[in-house]
């Protein structure tokens, strides 16, 4: 299970990042909106956890609906100094599984993780086969279960329109799955409801 | 030109309450129309009716007398020209009945420029006092004229009293109309500013609350990591508390500083830091006696969330000097030194210790070090240490 942690202050990002080093194996930090969409183009997150005020333009919800567009079924966790009507109402359509309110205890953050990995594994457990799949095949099938074409697809994650198709034969081998029409997508869409 | 009367209109406006500031902007934009409308009318004048001299030194002493209170609060002496521009007033409405026909003439100039002594003082009483002193006047004037000594000075024609009646009334009536639209155009200006300022403090206040939240949470986790340490037995809990308590400090003194600044919204790093090195010289008393601290360095203003940063930083290099850099130097010093030059701030902290064991295991250091690297990755800025002769510290970013 991998999480990205997106959080202005180096202190309170270590923070997070200890707290939850024992629950899960690979954490990425980003201190800034750049850097956590270079992170975001490199592997493919199952959980992220984001501040909301970057204490630059672009906040942490703006990246959230970036990353929730490459990776559909990412789970979402904000972690805010500001929990009111206002702030909720900007989240909207992120639906996040929690909002941790700062200054926050380590239980707090443990709860809502776990909670977030639940969702993760049900999805794991309920499609044999997924796991199997490489990060940037997981991204990929992400993005055919929200039926968009082969060049979209390649448009979003910066390849070719032939890798694209490559990944695709190679995922049908690999999850064994029968021949029918739409095969993918369907698999997909179990895999990532919406 | 419309700048440079805006300009003028906001002489004497720096410094003075709000509230102060539309009745300073009502006497400039009163006084400069007053007075160009009196240079025109003189030079007319001139130009129609033929060279005069009364006239002319009637119309210069007029524009003179107008552009006092515009001077008095370009000198910024605000409360000089209200009492100026009242006097003037009040000069004007005793001897307007001179030129006109009329015996209440005074009268109706008073009425006429009463809506103006109620927008320049906000204090009723004063406005009332006004007044009665200016009907007192009136009053005594008029009966001195009807007195059977008195003498009229001058007598008109029917013909004349005609014209002057007519113009007298028009320049009363267009008076109050302009005056009337001037103070509702002050008034207009003056709300939006408030409205704006008003808008302004409730980002402020916001941006405050969030920065409270923020720091308790960067303390929060401060003792977090540490007391991660503290389990694992490598740094003793006495220890931890002195230096997060040091730490802590080194923020509350920013919003100190930030209180005290003007805008608000920068802080000036010399006196921050002069304030920080004072305070951690205090904490470290018996070990931090003997050593000179000193600044070398022309102010720079900085943003909130940098100070915060460099302090900490600033913090943890100190506190590493007094506690393991000096040990038997004669005259121990730590030089703090920082420039900003094309937009790159750079600080360099030097001092003539012993310098850095190398020996000493990464986990046993605590967190100084790792905080330092941390914070100049926050500040997307670069860190280099060298030991040539004590350690120097060189922190860079860009601004």
């Amino acid at each position: 299970m991998r999480v990205l942690i997106l959080e202005d202050e180096v202190i309170i990002s270590r923070d997070i990042a200890e707290i939850i080093e024992g629950e899960v194996e690979d954490i990425h930090v980003a201190n800034c909106y750049d850097a956590a969409i270079k992170l975001m183009r490199q592997f493919s997150f199952d959980i992220c956890l984001s501040d909301i005020n970057l204490n630059e333009e672009k906040t942490g919800i703006c990246f959230v609906r970036e990353i929730t567009k490459l990776y559909p079924n990412i789970q979402i966790v904000y972690i805010t100094a500001h929990y009111d009507q206002n702030t909720i109402e900007k989240t909207e359509g992120t639906s996040p599984v929690g909002f941790i309110v700062k200054p926050f205890t380590s239980p707090q953050i443990i709860a809502v993780l776990k909670q977030a990995m639940n969702k993760v594994k049900v999805r794991n457990n309920s499609n044999p086969g997924f796991q199997n799949l490489t990060s940037q095949e997981q991204k990929i099938l992400g993005l055919i279960s929200t039926n968009i074409s082969n060049r979209e697809i390649s448009e979003k994650l910066f390849v070719s329109e032939k890798t694209i198709r490559n990944h695709r034969y190679n995922m049908l081998k690999k999850l064994n799955l029968p021949k029918e029409k739409n095969a993918l997508l369907l698999f997909g869409m179990k895999c990532f409801p919406i | 030109m419309k700048l440079k009367f805006k300009k003028i209109i906001e002489f004497g406006t720096d410094g003075v309450p709000l509230s102060e500031q539309r009745i300073v902007r009502l006497i400039n934009t009163i006084c400069l129309i007053t007075c160009s409308v009196t240079v025109v009318t003189t030079f007319l004048m001139q130009l129609i009716g033929g060279f005069n001299w009364i006239m002319l030194l009637n119309g210069v002493y007029s524009s003179a007398c107008f552009f006092l209170p515009i001077y008095l609060n370009y000198r910024g002496k605000t409360v000089w020209a209200k009492w100026g521009l009242v006097l003037i007033f009040n000069q004007i409405i005793l001897t307007i009945f001179k030129s006109t026909p009329y015996e209440v003439s005074s009268w109706i100039v008073f009425i006429a420029f009463f809506p103006l002594y109620v927008a320049l003082f906000s204090k009723m009483k004063t406005v009332i006092f006004i007044s009665l002193l200016t009907v007192l006047f009136i009053c005594t004037y008029i009966y001195l004229q009807s007195l059977p000594s008195h003498k009229a000075i001058t007598s008109y024609s029917a013909d004349q009293i005609l014209f002057k009646q007519l113009i007298f009334f028009l320049t009363a009536t267009f008076g109050v109309l302009f005056l009337s639209l001037f103070i509702r155009h002050n008034l207009i200006n003056h709300k939006n500013r408030l409205e704006e300022s008003l808008s302004e403090k409730e980002i402020l206040i916001k941006e405050v609350h969030h920065r409270v939240k923020n720091n308790l949470q960067i303390i929060s986790s401060l003792l977090n990591i540490q007391s991660r340490l503290i389990e694992k037995n490598l740094v003793s809990a006495q220890d931890v508390v002195s230096a997060t308590q040091s730490r802590i400090q080194s923020m509350a003194l920013v919003h100190e500083q930030l209180y005290n600044s003007v805008n608000l919204k920068t802080v000036s790093f010399y006196s921050y830091l002069t304030t920080l090195c004072n305070h951690l010289k205090n904490i470290y008393y018996p070990a931090s006696k003997n050593i000179n601290v000193k600044i070398v360095s022309d102010d720079t203003f900085l943003d909130l969330d940098k100070v915060i940063a460099l302090g900490l930083i600033v913090n943890e290099i100190i506190t590493n000097s007094y506690k393991y850099g000096f040990v038997d130097i004669e005259s121990p010093e730590i030089q703090i030194l920082f420039s900003v030059k094309k937009n790159i701030f750079t600080l360099e902290i030097r001092d003539n210790g012993i310098g850095y064991v190398p020996e000493l295991p990464a986990e046993k250091k605590g967190i100084g070090l790792q905080l330092i690297a941390d914070l100049t990755g926050q500040l997307k800025g670069s860190h280099v240490v060298k030991t040539v002769g004590g350690v120097q510290h060189k922190i860079s970013f860009n601004i």
